[in-house]
Formats: structure tokens, C-alpha cells, sequence
């Protein structure tokens, strides 16, 4: 216990298994005299090895080992890895293969936000302490979220052949690819729920109420010429003094540090020593010229000044990110309806045993860089001739951000000292969810 | 009575889906009901969410009393039916599964790591020891428990597998025990599913497939697509390893086969160690 000193006051907050996250997470941090000495992230999840189990195993399964990584997140995990694994054995594949990839991408962040949007964090701003007793409370937007999650698990389930740990997907294209008329379902159901998402977007825009917090911190996130970075792309920085550069992800790399300490499963990342946030607020911060109308209109009506350096508005760039999406992908729908994928079926992209010998002579290493629901997603392979996995690295952008929550909550802790500290504890909390942790990826 | 204290848990071999599940009356009372996450993906609790409207449903009927997904609030008492996802990795993991077991009527296990061990059961299988090195550099204080199945620490009283879960027999399970009727899996391979639906046999193509081997109920999900079955559902009831082995070393060599049915934990059932 601590001790009650003449001089100094020393108060302690102690939050265990705090709910309304992705996996097992707790908070502990004390104040002296009213000075934060202490906001720690505490990781409550085991180890589960996952870098260390691919050593030695056939690249193939690479992919399908990695998407079990999260349950949330499957989608990103897998291609990422089928991303990275291409790099390395120098495959390229084809233009249909891309833009169905990057349908399963705006899929998977359409669901993994609306499920942190309406079911994970609605609730602290709305001040329920329960999901059940919000949904009773405002059916219509529940309906309107699930409707939305439903359209976004629809295509990865048409495309990736199952909502969680997709199926098709393999290295050089699909085992199997969808049918047209599939597509075109999806394609017709888009433009309803694009309005519903407009509604949610100017829900969490007019009926929200953001608290006041100001800290400036480092952006990355991908960054593309073409269009609002999420498959690919170059890495951009932009500095807490709002200075913008942009590297190669390798480049990049070469200057990101992966701290251990002792006892704690999470490898937490420095940028050249400095914290950084990436994921939703990061992105829109970055590269909101890029985004669709409607997600564009929505953000500008509520955003005059750019970059926010309030951390509650990842909340919002969330729900913008939403209706970018989903704009996106009627886009991607409506290419890939034009074009012919029954042709694709019969032309195997690769098979994997009759064509390694020609791809990996020696050992290569293969890096590649996608953006997950939650920020920028690092998986590095080294493969060598015989196609076992010798080397892996999986970054995750949860582990990324830590650094920059507990910088966050060192500055929120002094902001919000005055109220009971029953009201703190839920403030600690909510501050930790806008980020959208997601603990089993930065454990893994 | 379900709950045993002191006693060694009983260890089944393998297969416990190999019998019913019998509920006993109706309930005329709202039941509570508890969903647990240890270590995993959390695959399987947004299985759940997943079902949408139908999973909202149920919250007529039953009382949610423990669901750090959904809630904030978690009620530490008596639960009428509990179920587990994940398995164990660190000893306060191990205590609070062994807490859930004693506050619980019936305990059912979700999912694959769960039921099997899951992806992190690999490293079982190599040097555990040489695996946390190649991830951390100071592994020292890193709990790095050996991967044991739910039914390892406690009585299970069902196994509903597959990674990620069905949640359609999670649904029917969950109806089942508010109807008081028996809940089974029906004894049949992942095969009966694949070719009533007439897909493509993998095996027959010289892939390793596991799927004349292992129970069915996932509609053959995976053969559907391509992919062939990795045996995530385990093993049926009544099966002959040996010839499950000599049947596939046509296609492959055993060491082969053997590190296939490492990823979803199927190997340990296969070499019958446990």
C-alpha cells in the first residue's frame, strides 16, 4: 500500500481488464502533488509466438498462420503476409488480383470501425456502461451499424470465401475466384448503405461531444499518389511541428526500434526515439485531399483547421474512413463487374512447388506495408531455397501507438485530476479506446 | 454434480463431441450465461457478433452476465452455462478458467484453440524454449507455458470447435439448452459435406486433406474454396490413425503429413499422446 506522506499526496488509479477492447489490457499510473509520474499500458494477454512458430515452416503458410494473428483483423494480416512473401519471390500478379485485394481491405476496415464506432466506443460518449442498454436506447442507428458491418463481412465472405481468417486467398491471386453476380448484388446494395453511412457520419458529427484535449504528436501512415493510400505506398511522417516527409518503407524501417522490456510481451516502437500515432486520425490527417466526397464533405463540415491533435477524434476520422469505403468500394465493385473473372479461374497464377526453384535460387526478403483498420501494418520475411520461413518480423500498429497513448494519458491524467476518480477511471478508459487497440496484434 | 473439486480433471482423449449434450428441463428462468476469452485470436467472439440481429435476439432470453466484449460491468457469481475461447498462457489465466469452472452449470468450449490447442500448440511440437528466442531477445520473465486444451485444466462439457467457431451451432446450442433438448454434433466427416455439395476433391488431387477424417458440421467450408481440410474440427470419434497415415503417405511422406496437421493442433490427437 502506499503511504500517506505529511508532504507529498500520492494518489494511485489502477484500472484491470478493462472491457470494450480487443483483447486483455489494463491501466496503471500515479500522480505526485499532482504531477503525473506514471500512466503505463498494462498488457494483460500472454505470448503467443507467432514470429517464432513461421521459422522453418513452408512460406505457404505463412499467410493462413499470420491471419489468426486477430479475429478482427484477419483480412490485413493475410494479405499483408501474401503481400510481403510476393516481394520477396519476385511474383507479380495480375490488375484483377489488386483490385480485389483492395475491395477485401475496404471491407475489413468498414466492418473493424463500425464495430469500434457504434459497439466498442459509442458507449462512453453516450454514457452507457453497456452495449445492451444503448442498443434498446437508439434502435435505429443499431440496425443502421449493423447493416453496414454486414455489408462489409458480405464481401469479404463473397470474396475471401468466410468473414473471419478468409479462405481464397493465396500467394499470386485466389484459390477461387467470386462470380459476377455476387459482385453485382453487392455493387446494387452499396448505394443504400452508403447513406446509411453518411447518416452514422453525421451522427457521430452533429450529436457527438469530443472533450477538449490538445497534445501534438507524430503522423504515419501510407501515402500514394493515385488515390487515399490502403494497399501500398510510400510512408508519410508528419511531424508533431507539422512538417510532412515521405520515405520508402524500407527506408522507413531502417529507423523504427522495437523495444523490449523486461517482462512485457509487447515489443513497443520508437521512430527514430520519438512516439507516433498512425490508424484512422493519422491517415485522415495525412491525406484527406485524397478521400472521397461524401467522406470529404463530412470531414471538412466539422474540421476547419488540419492536423486535429485531439486523439478523441480517431473516433471521427473513424466514421469518415467508414463512408470513404464504402464510396470506395461501389468504386472497385463497379470495375470489377466490367471485367471478366471467370477467365481468371482457369489460369492458376502459381503453383507453388513447380515454380519455387525458379523464384528463390538463394534466400530472399521480402518486405511489405498495408494499411490495417488501425494503422499501418509492417510483415518482412526472409524465405530461403527450399521455401522455409527464415526470418520474420510483424510490426503491428498497436504496438506502434502505445508509446503515444500513454503520452496522451500522461497529459490527460493532469487534465482530468479534479474529477472522483471513479469519473477518472472512465475517462483513462475512454481515452484508451479511441485508439482502438487492438492487444492480440501487438502481442501475437 | 458437474463441478469437481480436488479431483484430478478427467482427460478425455480426444472426440468429445462423440456425445449428447443433455440439458435437462426447459428453463422458465432467464439463465445467465458467461463468454470467457483467454488467449486467442477473440476469432470467435466476433463470430458471435457476426450473427447480427440473431445474436441481439438472444438477449430476450438469457442474461448476458459476463461479456468484457460487450460489457463493462462483469457479474462474478453463478452461471448456468459458460462459454471458453482461447486457451491458457499464463498461471492467472489457468486460475480464472478454474474459477469459471466452478461458478458454471455446464462449461462449453469455442472454438479451435480451445478445443485443439490452436496456432500457438506449434511451437508444442519444436523447442518451445528456442522459439521465445527467436522473438524476444531477454525471454526470461515471458510466461511460456507448454499449450494445453481447455479440457486439460477442467471437465468440459462440450466442445463446439472449428477455427474461426460456426456460430450457427453455437445458435443451436444455446436454443437447445433453453428448450431442455440434447445437443449433438452428428458423427460424420467433413466428406458427407463436401460432395453433397459436389466440390472438388483435393484429395483425389494429391493434396493433403484430412477431411474423410474429421468432423463435419463446418458445411465443408474450406473445400468450397479450394483450401484443403486441415482438420480443424478434430479428429471423429471412431478413427483409425494408422490408416489415416498410411492413406496419406501416398501423397506425402509422414513427416509431411505429421507438420500439416500441426497448425490447427491436430497432431497431438492423431499421434493419440494425449
Amino acid at each position: 500500500m502506499i503511504k500517506k506522506q505529511k508532504i507529498s499526496k500520492r494518489v494511485k488509479i489502477k484500472i484491470q481488464h478493462i472491457s470494450r477492447v480487443e483483447g486483455h489490457v489494463g491501466f496503471m499510473g500515479y500522480l505526485l502533488n499532482g504531477d503525473v509520474k506514471q500512466a503505463k499500458i498494462e498488457i494483460e494477454e500472454g505470448a503467443r509466438l507467432i514470429e517464432g512458430i513461421l521459422i522453418g515452416r513452408h512460406f505457404s503458410e505463412a499467410p493462413i498462420i499470420t491471419a489468426r494473428i486477430c479475429g478482427i483483423c484477419p483480412v490485413i494480416h493475410n494479405l499483408t503476409s501474401i503481400k510481403a512473401i510476393e516481394n520477396a519471390l519476385e511474383i507479380k500478379v495480375r490488375p484483377e488480383v489488386i483490385l480485389l485485394r483492395k475491395l477485401l481491405l475496404s471491407a475489413q476496415i468498414i466492418q473493424s470501425h463500425t464495430l469500434h464506432l457504434f459497439f466498442l466506443s459509442l458507449p462512453d460518449f453516450l454514457n452507457y456502461s453497456s452495449d445492451l442498454s444503448q442498443i434498446k436506447k437508439y434502435p435505429a442507428q443499431t440496425k443502421a451499424a449493423l447493416d453496414i458491418r454486414n455489408f462489409g463481412n458480405k464481401i469479404i465472405e463473397i470474396i475471401g470465401g468466410r468473414a473471419i481468417h478468409p479462405i481464397t486467398t493465396e500467394i499470386g491471386g485466389f484459390k477461387k475466384y467470386p462470380k459476377k453476380i455476387d459482385l453485382l448484388t453487392l455493387y446494387r446494395q452499396a448505394e443504400k448503405i452508403l447513406l446509411k453511412s453518411v447518416d452514422l457520419g453525421n451522427f457521430f458529427k452533429k450529436k457527438l461531444k469530443y472533450p477538449e484535449f490538445y497534445r501534438p504528436t507524430n503522423f504515419a501512415s501510407l501515402y500514394s499518389e493515385k488515390e487515399y493510400a490502403l494497399y501500398g505506398g510510400k510512408i508519410k511522417w508528419q511531424t508533431s511541428n507539422g512538417k510532412e516527409r515521405i520515405y520508402e518503407p524500407e527506408i522507413f524501417l531502417n529507423q523504427v526500434r522495437e523495444f523490449e522490456t523486461s517482462g512485457e510481451v509487447v515489443k513497443r516502437v520508437k521512430y527514430n526515439q520519438q512516439a507516433y500515432m498512425v490508424g484512422a486520425l493519422a491517415r485522415v490527417n495525412n491525406n484527406s485531399n485524397q478521400l472521397n466526397s461524401q467522406a470529404k464533405k463530412i470531414w471538412h463540415d466539422l474540421i476547419k483547421q488540419q492536423p486535429v491533435r485531439n486523439t478523441f477524434y480517431n473516433i471521427f476520422a473513424q466514421a469518415v474512413e467508414v463512408v470513404h469505403f464504402i464510396e470506395e468500394s461501389q468504386k472497385l465493385l463497379k470495375k470489377l463487374t466490367g471485367l471478366k473473372l471467370d477467365n481468371l479461374k482457369t489460369q492458376s497464377p502459381f503453383k507453388l512447388k513447380s515454380s519455387l526453384p525458379r523464384f528463390a535460387k538463394q534466400g530472399r526478403q521480402g518486405l511489405a506495408a498495408c494499411e490495417a483498420p488501425r494503422g499501418t501494418l509492417y510483415h518482412v520475411y526472409e524465405i530461403d531455397k527450399d521455401g522455409l520461413i527464415k526470418k520474420c518480423n510483424i510490426i503491428t500498429p498497436t504496438a506502434q501507438f502505445l508509446n503515444n497513448i500513454e503520452a496522451d494519458l500522461k497529459v490527460w491524467l493532469k487534465q482530468t485530476k479534479r474529477l472522483s476518480k471513479k469519473e477518472q477511471k472512465k475517462k483513462i478508459e475512454m481515452l484508451i479506446r479511441a485508439y482502438d487497440p487492438c492487444i492480440t496484434c501487438a502481442t501475437h | 454434480m458437474l463441478i469437481q473439486k480436488n479431483k484430478k480433471p478427467r482427460i478425455r482423449t480426444c472426440s468429445l463431441h462423440s456425445q449428447n449434450l443433455d440439458f435437462g428441463k426447459a428453463k422458465t428462468y432467464i439463465p445467465k450465461i458467461a463468454i470467457i476469452s483467454l488467449t486467442s485470436c477473440n476469432g470467435c467472439q466476433f463470430a458471435l457478433l457476426d450473427l447480427g440481429q440473431r445474436f441481439l435476439e438472444l438477449f430476450k432470453k438469457i442474461d448476458l452476465s459476463r461479456f468484457n466484449l460487450l460489457k463493462d460491468k462483469k457479474f462474478d457469481g453463478h452461471y448456468d452455462l459458460s462459454f471458453v475461447e482461447g486457451n491458457p498462457t499464463s498461471e492467472e489465466q489457468i486460475k480464472i478458467l478454474k474459477k469459471i469452472r466452478q461458478n458454471s452449470n455446464f462449461l462449453v468450449v469455442l472454438g479451435n484453440c480451445a478445443a485443439m490447442g490452436g496456432i500457438q500448440e506449434i511451437k508444442n511440437y519444436h523447442q518451445p524454449k528456442e522459439i521465445i528466442r527467436r522473438v524476444y531477445k531477454n525471454p526470461n520473465k515471458i510466461s511460456n507455458l507448454e499449450i494445453k486444451e481447455i479440457k486439460d485444466f477442467v471437465l468440459v462439457d462440450y466442445t463446439l470447435p472449428t477455427c474461426p467457431l460456426n456460430a450457427e451451432e453455437f445458435l443451436q446450442l444455446v436454443y437447445d439448452f433453453l428448450n431442455g433438448k440434447k445437443f449433438k454434433i452428428p458423427e460424420r466427416p467433413v466428406c458427407y459435406e463436401c460432395q453433397i455439395n459436389g466440390y472438388e476433391c483435393l484429395l483425389q488431387k494429391g493434396q493433403i486433406c484430412f477431411g474423410p477424417w474429421i468432423l463435419g458440421g463446418c458445411q465443408a467450408i474450406c473445400l468450397k474454396n479450394g483450401q484443403p481440410c486441415w482438420g480443424c474440427r478434430g479428429l471423429l470419434k471412431e478413427v483409425d490413425r494408422k490408416k489415416l497415415i498410411e492413406t496419406l503417405k501416398q501423397i506425402a511422406t509422414e513427416a509431411e503429413i505429421l507438420k500439416q496437421a500441426e497448425v490447427f493442433g491436430l497432431r497431438d490427437e492423431i499421434e493419440n499422446k494425449n
